[in-house]
């Protein structure tokens, strides 16, 4: 072998390792929000306005061509306060942007000083936005973006906290759901449960409703932390479960999707299994649930049984992935997609036909 | 396949050894890379005793040249006949050349097996074999941190009073233990001038600034790896050629001298004549070699006259 050769080799091998490994390897998926009438979407770096109706794009952000690259990689969709959209990244700066035009209003600083990055979470009340990074949440101003008070965890905090008008709930990977005071952070209660919690607690008639990152789901009472119900499961419960007309709808990361009573937690019915993970939460609209699996599969389920109505394959020509929440809403559901040719689909609720579909340019 | 393969099985053997060493992810990728260097000891260890040999070999490699400066062709036969091949020369680098698969899949399973982000967590549920974690979920969050260091992150050490400023010790570390692990195991050039002998000077600067490169840009779980497999490499070849080991010492640039061994060339002998022997330091270490040599040419000759003037058969 010549030493050429060999050189060549050393090269290629360490650009093989570049690629394969990859100084910023992809952390996240793209997430969606629908507010009023914008559907907004976080891909990567950028975040972009869509209309609900047609999949028009409205503005994106960072806007094209102002260089504008102090935006890292987004974990969320943005949070949505009246007129105001909050992101994070995982730079840990958080910005605050108008959901009409785009323009940024403000930005906040978690970074302290020092580099690195971290999953980033964004959620909003009516009077507060709120940005976890690392292990600190920060519940901010929306009108000047200034910090009201923090609370830091003894985990990192992958997820936005669920709130009402008094109370901020917030899930950490430590296993610990903590009730927070809305006015000034104050601890109330704290739970600690068997599982990491990745995704945000759902609220409703006085009860939290968590998966965590174990073969359980969990019913709390919202005033006092003690848990009401405790349902087994087989794989890790990831997605927020989705709440209506009284009945808990969630899936785990083996496929399996579980309907319960919300009083007590007994099981309505549990689907076959899918074809694949389903991280998500299940979106339901007109008795219909949705969901989307890691394996590129949108199912629509009949909410009462759990039979199935449709399916179909969302991009067969590339290994997509689905793992954002589908949003179900006036006929359509939405779905985001990781690898695909789009990133963003609009589905008619009723026969799974395609409406229209989004791809930002590259 | 490649997940299959090499990254699964390596980010549930991580996971393995981490919930047996007291939740320690350090100990944990330290034990693994060691237990693949014991591996790959039957490929290594050749490789690095031919590696030594022909460390040993240079003081004979230089008179060659030096006697047959004029003559190529006939330069290429004396050094054939005494057992000298140039590609050989190039054999430093090929125990890292093996390495690569490895490196690559250990890259990928130190950033599954400590998932610092939501993807990273959705890949390692898929890839944990569920009969080796019957209670899998409670080693998550996976302890991820050790002394300073963010294991799924790049290193850097910030000083409370520089708290702007990274310093990057384990990139430096993994550049110190590479060059160290280079200048041991790749033989002295015989001929400066000698275009293998440039290459091999190349490729020495080269590597060990690209694995820091490496260090620099990727989790410092993979630095521990670097550094860890480097020591061993190390101490590998340090015990193979322990009977010629000597140390000398070795200057990084900077200015910092290190005592570093490197291999004697006393237990190789060659059938070729000596016309003149090549002016030497006292250091050298041909000088000691041929010092060496002729004490055991006088004890010949003294057993010889004692036998009474018979050669021994």
């Amino acid at each position: 072998m010549t030493g050429n050769k060999i050189i060549g080799i050393v090269v290629l091998t360490g650009m093989l390792l570049t690629a394969c490994g990859g100084a910023l390897p992809a952390t996240s998926w793209p997430n969606a929000t629908l507010g009023e009438d914008t559907l907004m979407v976080s891909n990567n770096t950028a975040i972009y306005a869509l209309s609900p109706e047609n999949g028009m794009l409205r503005w994106q952000f960072p806007h094209e061509g102002k260089g504008d690259r102090t935006t890292n990689q987004l974990y969320s969709a943005p949070a949505e306060n009246g007129n105001l959209a909050l992101a994070g990244s995982d730079n840990k700066h958080a910005f605050a942007l108008s959901v009409e035009t785009g323009e940024e209003l403000w930005r906040f600083d978690a970074t302290g000083n020092k580099s690195g990055t971290a999953p980033t979470a964004v959620g909003a009340s009516s009077k507060m936005l709120f940005f976890a990074a690392d292990d600190t949440l920060y519940a901010l101003q929306p009108s000047s973006g200034l910090p009201a008070w923090t609370v830091e965890s003894d985990g990192e905090i992958w997820a936005a906290p669920a709130t009402d008008n008094e109370r901020v709930y917030l899930p950490s990977m430590d296993h610990h759901i903590t009730a927070l005071d809305m006015q000034s952070g104050a601890k109330l209660w704290q739970t600690k449960l068997d599982g990491a919690l990745a995704d945000t607690p759902t609220l409703a008639d006085g009860m939290l409703y968590v998966g965590a990152l174990a073969q359980h789901a969990y019913a709390i009472d919202s005033m006092t932390g003690l848990v009401k119900w405790r349902f087994d499961t087989d794989g890790w419960v990831w997605g927020s479960p989705t709440v209506s007309d009284n009945s808990v709808y969630f899936a785990d990361l083996d496929g399996n999707v579980y309907a319960l009573d919300a009083v007590n937690g007994r099981s309505y019915w549990r689907s076959q299994q899918l074809d694949s993970s389903v991280r998500g939460s299940p979106a339901i609209d007109n008795d219909i649930i949705f969901i989307v699996t890691d394996g590129g599969y949108l199912y629509a389920l009949n909410a009462r049984n759990g039979n199935q109505i449709w399916e179909l394959q969302v991009d067969a020509n590339n290994a997509d992935r689905l793992l954002a929440d589908p949003i179900a809403r006036d006929g359509l559901v939405y779905v985001t997609a990781m690898n695909g040719e789009s990133l963003m689909m609009a589905y008619h609720q009723e026969s799974g036909q395609l409406a229209w579909q989004f791809q930002p340019d590259s | 396949m490649w997940n299959q393969l090499i990254i699964y099985p390596f980010t549930n053997t991580l996971l393995l050894l981490y919930g047996w060493l007291g939740d320690s992810f350090v100990l944990s990728l330290i034990l693994l890379t060691l237990l693949i260097r014991i591996l790959l000891i039957p490929l290594t260890a050749k490789q690095q005793k031919s590696q030594a040999k022909m460390q040993a070999m240079q003081p004979e490699i230089k008179r060659v040249q030096e006697q047959y400066k004029g003559e190529p062709e006939r330069m290429q036969k004396e050094l054939k006949k005494i057992g000298y091949s140039p590609a050989s020369m190039l054999g430093g680098c090929l125990p890292m050349l093996i390495q690569f698969p490895i490196l690559i899949g250990m890259y990928r399973s130190i950033l599954h097996a400590i998932p610092a982000a939501p993807l990273q967590m959705v890949d390692l549920y898929q890839a944990t074999y569920d009969s080796w974690f019957p209670e899998f979920h409670k080693m998550i969050p996976v302890n991820r941190h050790f002394l300073w260091m963010d294991l799924s992150q790049p290193d850097r050490l910030h000083l409370p009073i520089y708290p702007d400023v990274g310093i990057p010790i384990l990139p430096v570390l993994v550049y110190l233990t590479t060059v160290m692990q280079q200048k041991m195991m790749t033989p002295p050039a015989g001929d400066p001038k000698d275009q293998s002998a440039q290459m091999q000077r190349s490729m020495m600067t080269m590597m060990p600034l690209m694995f820091a490169f490496f260090a620099l840009q990727f989790s410092s779980g993979l630095s521990i790896y670097f550094v860890t497999a480097n020591i061993a490499t190390i101490a590998q070849y340090m015990y193979l050629n322990r009977e010629r080991i000597e140390w000398n010492n070795f200057r990084i640039p900077g200015g910092l001298e290190i005592p570093l061994p490197s291999i004697a060339a006393a237990s190789i002998t060659s059938n070729v004549p000596t016309k003149s022997p090549p002016a030497v330091s006292p250091s050298n270490p041909t000088e000691v070699a041929e010092k060496k040599i002729s004490r055991r040419k006088a004890k010949r000759l003294q057993a010889r006259k004692a036998r009474g003037g018979s050669r021994r058969r």
